[in-house]
Order: C-alpha cells, then structure tokens, then sequence
C-alpha cells in the first residue's frame, strides 16, 4: 500500500479551531457559575439539555469528561483507581473514569483537565435511553454526594417511536418540569423552554446538512476534526452556541463542496466508522488518509447526537426526538436499514466497525451488520476490537495490522 | 531482477531473494530484541552467500510486525496480503489460508483470483499461536522442534481445556506430576491450538483446499489435529515458514511491473509436504 504525503496535521476546516475555544469557554463558565453559587447538574448523555438550560442550571458531562480526560491520557490510573474501590474492569469506562476521579484516594491524582468536574453536583439527571448502566452509574454518584436525581425513562423503539411511546415521554417530561420546578423553586418558563427547542432544533438541522455535505466527493473533512466539533452539540443544546458554531461549518463546507476541495490530497476510499471512537487514539481516524482512504461517515456522530424536533407539536416531538435516531435505541433491522442507506448514499467503499468493549449495547449486532452488508452490496468491512477511553486492553500495532490489510483488500478490489 | 522479501515476525525473522523468477535464497533466524538489526544482518548474509550487495536488490518489501521499523525497505505490506499472493503462486487451488505465527493466527479467506475478501485474526491472547506451543514446550522440558514427533507416540489423550496460556502450563505441569506419558499431553497441547484455530476458520465457508503457513505448520502434531478438526487434508507449501516473505517478494517484481498482477515464478508447484501428517493413526485411546 503506497503512502501518498505524510498526514496532515492542520485542519481542513477554519471553524474548527473555533470548536477548542468553545470548550475551553463552556468550563471556564461552568467553573464561574459553581463559585456564585448557580445549580450544576451533572447529566448524562442524550437528557433534555434544553430543559436545563430553560431552568438556568448549567450541565456538566461526566461521560463526556471520561472522553477527555482518555484523550488527555489520563484514563488508565483513573480505571484502575475505580477498579481498587471494587468497580468491575467490564463496567463502561466512562464510568470507571468517573469513579476513580470522585473516589480518588491518596496521593498520585492526575491533574484533571479543564480544572476537573465542578463538584458537588447540585442534582443529577439521566435516562434510559443510552444504556442502563447509567442509571446505576447515577445511583453511585447520588450515594457518593447525596443529591437529588431525576431520571426521565424511555423505551426502546423498534422502527419509529409509535403513539404510545412518543405520549409516555412527552408524559415523562412533563414530570422532569415538576421535578426540576420543585428543585429549583421557580415556575416553568414555557416561552424560554420553547426557545430553547427552537434553537436545538436548528443546530441538530445544521448538523444533519453538515453530515450530507460530508457526502460530497472529495470529502471535504475527516472523521478526526468531527469528533472534536461535536462538543457544542452534546453539551449546549438549546443555547445559541452550537446554532452559530454549525452555521459557520456548514457555510465554511459548502464553499468547500462547491470549489471540490477535498480534505485529501487524492480521495481513494470513503470509509466509513461504527461506534464510538477510540478518545485516547482518535490518530487513528486520521491513520488512513495517507493512504487515500477517508472516514467520511459515522455512526457515532450521526446516530447519537443532534437530531430534528417537530415543532408543531413540541412535546411530543420533542419526546420523538429523544427516542428515535438514536442508535443505541435502535433495534438490529432498523441498524441494518439504516447501514445499508447510508452506505448508498455517503458513497462508502468499507465499512469499520468498533468492537466497544465498553459498549455493548452499540457493538451488539455488528457480525450481522457486516453479513448484511457483505451480502446486500458487496462491501467489505473490518471489526476492530477495543475500548472507547480504556487503552488498557488496546494493541496499536494489531488494531494497524486490522486496519492495512483492509485497506489493501480494499485496493486489491479495485485493481482486479 | 532481485528483490527481497522480508517477514519481520515478532519470533523469527524471514527473507527471501527472488531472482529470474525463482527463489535465490531464503533466510530464517530469531528475531531478538531488535527486528531492525535482525533483518539488516540476515539480509547482510544472504546476500554475501550469493556474492551480493544490498545496492543489487532492485526492491525490499517488508512485512510482519516489525515491518514498518524497517529504514531500507522500499514497500510494506501485511502478512495477509503477502500470504495470498504467495499462496496465490505456490497452491494457486487453496483459497483459505491459515498462517499460524509466534504471536498471532491469522485465516485469509481469498476469492478464485486469490483476492483477498475476508480475514480473520487471533492476537487477542497467546492461546492459537506459536507462544502456546512454545510455553508448554519449556514446561514440559521439550525442544520445540521435538513436539510434533513426540506427539505422533501418543497412546492416550489429554484434555488441555484452559483457554489462557498461563493457566494451560499449570494444567500442563499437573498432568507431569500425575504421571501421563509426555507424548500424550503433547498431543493434548497440539489439539487445543488446532480446535482454537479451526473454529475461528469455520466463521466463514472454507473450501476444500486449505492451506497450512507460518512455523507451527511445520509441527505434525499441530496439522494432524487441524487435519482432524477441519475433516479436510491440509496442503503444506515446501517451506511454510516462508510464505509471507515470499509473497512480499512477489509484491517487489508487481511493483516494478506496474499493470501487472501475474508476475513470473518459476518455483510456483514447489513440491508440498502435505502427506507428513496424513496416514498416522490417530492416538489411541
């Protein structure tokens, strides 16, 4: 396999550095609104952000923090802390992280980034709907600080959320309203909730016409630089912020796609990645371009966050929103109806799926994906096997042997 | 031409020097602490032997683990590709390769013009790879390369159900101290990394010609229980250990004949060593 210039290290996109500030901003605030004494809720994936923000508590991620403080490398000593306190090795590293930074004992704590979690958190709020770790995950931060929690539950749709479904959690909302009105002893704000769904709505449009213009050809960004521009979109729905940050993407990308600027010199193979990606080595998202080969789609960036709410009817469609799209709540026919669609339509030549030691509930189902992909359009795929934040179990130079021998499959097709 | 193909194992080092078509030489040694200076002096050698110089060799494909710590290589590629296109020359009917190395197994899976459609790897744990064998060798006082001969006395069998490395040797050293004839746990040993190795094959429809690569294709034990677990006859190139530098050779004559896929090899029927294994009896017991 021939190197065509060694990777490139700037990024394909100027907004891009904008996404660092933003992060850097987001803590700064956070940290300042814990000092005067403004409610931190610590809250997990894919939670009505936008309601927070609606009763001026401000969100902090431990999940999302687990996958900084992997990027940072910092995972190791922290999974290995929680592990001494008795949490199993096969728990979600997002939350053996977690536990080893608010279980630490003794000397040794690594630095932890961005100044660390503002802690206590004043109250708790999670769901079912990523997995059900998460709520025992809560529970143990509920007994380590004694806060309130609040969880908002949400079934497992098979398809498209039906009636009954969409009316429980739109019912389930209303709940959370009560629960956050009594923690924060004001009333609901409908109006200032009602905005905040607007502009969710309107950064999850953005970012679904980002992901469409990453289907141009040549792919004008890579997967790397992606995963560092979610941030705004995990973290700040139904702020302003992610609205602003994925207009200027977007714009910036259809200048991109309109002169056919690709983010590769020579676009050989659009690739595309499932699952979450690996935050201690997101390197190797990047590995392949010097080969040709770009990651143009994933499953992770397109299935978990962002997302449309029907705004007629916001509730409701906001209760539809929270359940459908969403990979993790997909059943394993609408994965392959949907892997199959968009391998079509984003143009993907291969196909490499995440074996998420820590996820399973993403990475079940992935020797079916990849049978029905081999078997509806001839498309070769590859399953790596590895942890999202955890290196420990990972091998660099086996994950890169996986990775050239598909890619050479991958030219060994096209040459014959 | 020359050009030399070098595997880079994490256990043995191998090159091959092809010339007019044919193997010029072939080199195996360990590999040590450092690959890079493993590979430098085998090629040093090699080359020397046959009155060469390293400014002779038109190109160096590496491959193996350490293949991308090669300075003087020209190209790299993976043991998957260099297996299928060795294979492709040498048993051109065999479209399933397993390749059992030092550190991992591997099972290439080709389509009838010897592409490579699927693989499928072990390098999670030792268990199915030459280091199993090596580690129950060293528990049971045995040379490695005695293994496969002394399995073929076995009367009995020994069950060595551990699936983890570790915990095998202490099985191992159990069954020494209750006193069961060496060759049968030998060939106990030999069963469990051939009945690991068949089920990852069986993932994915085998044809009927499977070809055996890598150092424990050389160990008879290892191919009778592979043999008897798949219920197929192995085919076994000349010199196994080979095939992957081999392969990475012929990757150097394609990359100096751009446009061609079929480069000349004159050694392509090597004669097999296939029946070694076939006609013993199975142990008894």
């Amino acid at each position: 396999m021939d190197k065509i210039k060694p990777r490139q290290s700037k990024r394909a996109l100027e907004t891009s550095y904008e996404a660092a500030q933003i992060l850097r901003a987001y803590w700064s605030d956070i940290h300042s609104a814990k000092e005067m004494g403004k409610p931190i809720a610590w809250a997990s994936g894919v939670v009505p952000t936008e309601l927070l923000y609606a009763f001026d508590i401000l969100p902090a991620y431990p999940e999302n923090y687990g996958a900084v403080c992997a990027s940072k490398d910092l995972a190791l000593p922290l999974c290995q802390m929680a592990m001494s306190k008795g949490f199993s090795t096969d728990l979600c590293s997002y939350a053996l992280i977690n536990f080893g930074d608010i279980f630490w004992e003794g000397p040794g704590k690594p630095e932890m980034p961005f100044g660390g979690l503002p802690a206590p958190p004043d109250l708790l709020i999670t769901t079912r709907i990523p997995c059900l770790v998460q709520i025992k995950w809560w529970e143990v931060i509920r007994e380590r600080y004694n806060c309130p929690m609040i969880v908002l539950d949400a079934p497992m749709t098979d398809g498209q959320a039906t009636k009954e479904q969409i009316d429980y959690v739109a019912d389930q909302l209303k709940q959370v309203i009560v629960q956050l009105q009594d923690f924060t002893h004001s009333r609901f704000n409908e109006a200032r909730f009602l905005k905040a769904l607007t502009l969710s709505d309107q950064a999850g449009a953005c970012w679904h016409e980002i992901t469409d213009l990453r289907g141009a050809v040549p792919c004008p960004v890579g997967s790397r630089e992606m995963c560092g521009n979610v941030f705004p979109l995990v973290a700040q729905l139904g702020t302003q912020i992610p609205v602003d940050f994925y207009r200027k993407l977007r714009a910036e990308l259809e200048r991109k796609v309109a002169a056919k600027t690709g983010a590769i010199p020579v676009e050989r193979f659009r690739l595309m990645f499932d699952n979450i990606p690996l935050w201690y080595n997101l390197e190797l998202l990047s590995y392949v371009e010097q080969f040709g080969a770009i990651f143009v789609f994933e499953t992770y960036l397109r299935y978990v966050w962002g997302g449309r709410i029907n705004m007629s009817d916001p509730y409701r469609g906001y209760a539809e929103k929270l359940m459908s799209d969403v990979w993790l709540n997909m059943s394993l026919e609408q994965r392959i109806k949907t892997l199959i669609r968009d391998v079509r339509k984003y143009k993907i030549d291969g196909v490499v799926f995440h074996s998420n030691r820590s996820c399973k509930r993403f990475s079940l189902g992935q020797y079916e994906l990849k049978e029905a992909l081999e078997q509806e359009l001839g498309i070769p795929s590859l399953i790596i096997e590895a942890d999202h934040s955890n290196p420990g179990g990972y091998s660099e130079s086996q994950t890169k042997l996986r990775i050239d021998a598909f890619l050479e499959l991958l030219e060994e097709r096209r040459r014959c | 031409m020359l050009v030399a193909g070098v595997d880079a194992g994490s256990n043995t080092v191998k090159i091959v020097l092809i010339e007019g078509g044919s193997i010029l030489a072939n080199w195996i040694s360990k590999t040590g602490p450092n690959s890079m200076k493993a590979v430098e002096k085998g090629l040093e050698t090699i080359l020397s032997e046959h009155g060469r110089a390293l400014h002779d060799v038109h190109s160096i494909v590496a491959t193996g683990y350490g293949r991308n710590y090669i300075p003087f290589a020209t190209y790299q590629a993976t043991e998957i590709l260099c297996q299928a296109k060795a294979i492709r020359k040498l048993i051109p009917e065999a479209k399933t390769i397993i390749d059992i190395g030092g550190q991992d197994s591997k099972v290439i899976y080709a389509d009838q013009n010897g592409r490579v459609v699927e693989f499928a790897m072990n390098d999670k744990c030792a268990a199915g790879t030459g280091r199993f064998i090596e580690t129950l060798a060293n528990a049971l006082h045995t040379p490695l390369e005695d293994m496969g001969a002394l399995s073929l006395k076995a009367e009995g069998e020994v069950q060595v159900s551990s699936t983890c490395t570790v915990f095998a040797e202490s099985e191992v050293i159990s069954y020494i101290a209750q006193g069961l004839p060496k060759p049968d746990i030998i060939s106990g040993v030999h069963h469990a990394i051939a009945s690991r190795v068949s089920a990852m094959a069986r993932r994915r429809e085998i044809c009927k010609d499977v070809c055996l690569t890598g150092g424990v294709a050389k160990n008879v034990g290892v191919v009778w229980w592979m043999e008897k677990e798949l219920g197929l006859s192995l085919r076994v190139p000349k010199e196994p250990q080979i095939t992957a530098a081999i392969g990475a050779a012929l990757i150097g004559l394609e990359k100096a004949s751009p446009g061609s896929h079929d480069v000349p090899f004159a050694d392509a029927r090597a004669p097999e060593i296939t029946s070694f294994a076939r006609g013993r009896e199975k142990p008894k017991g």
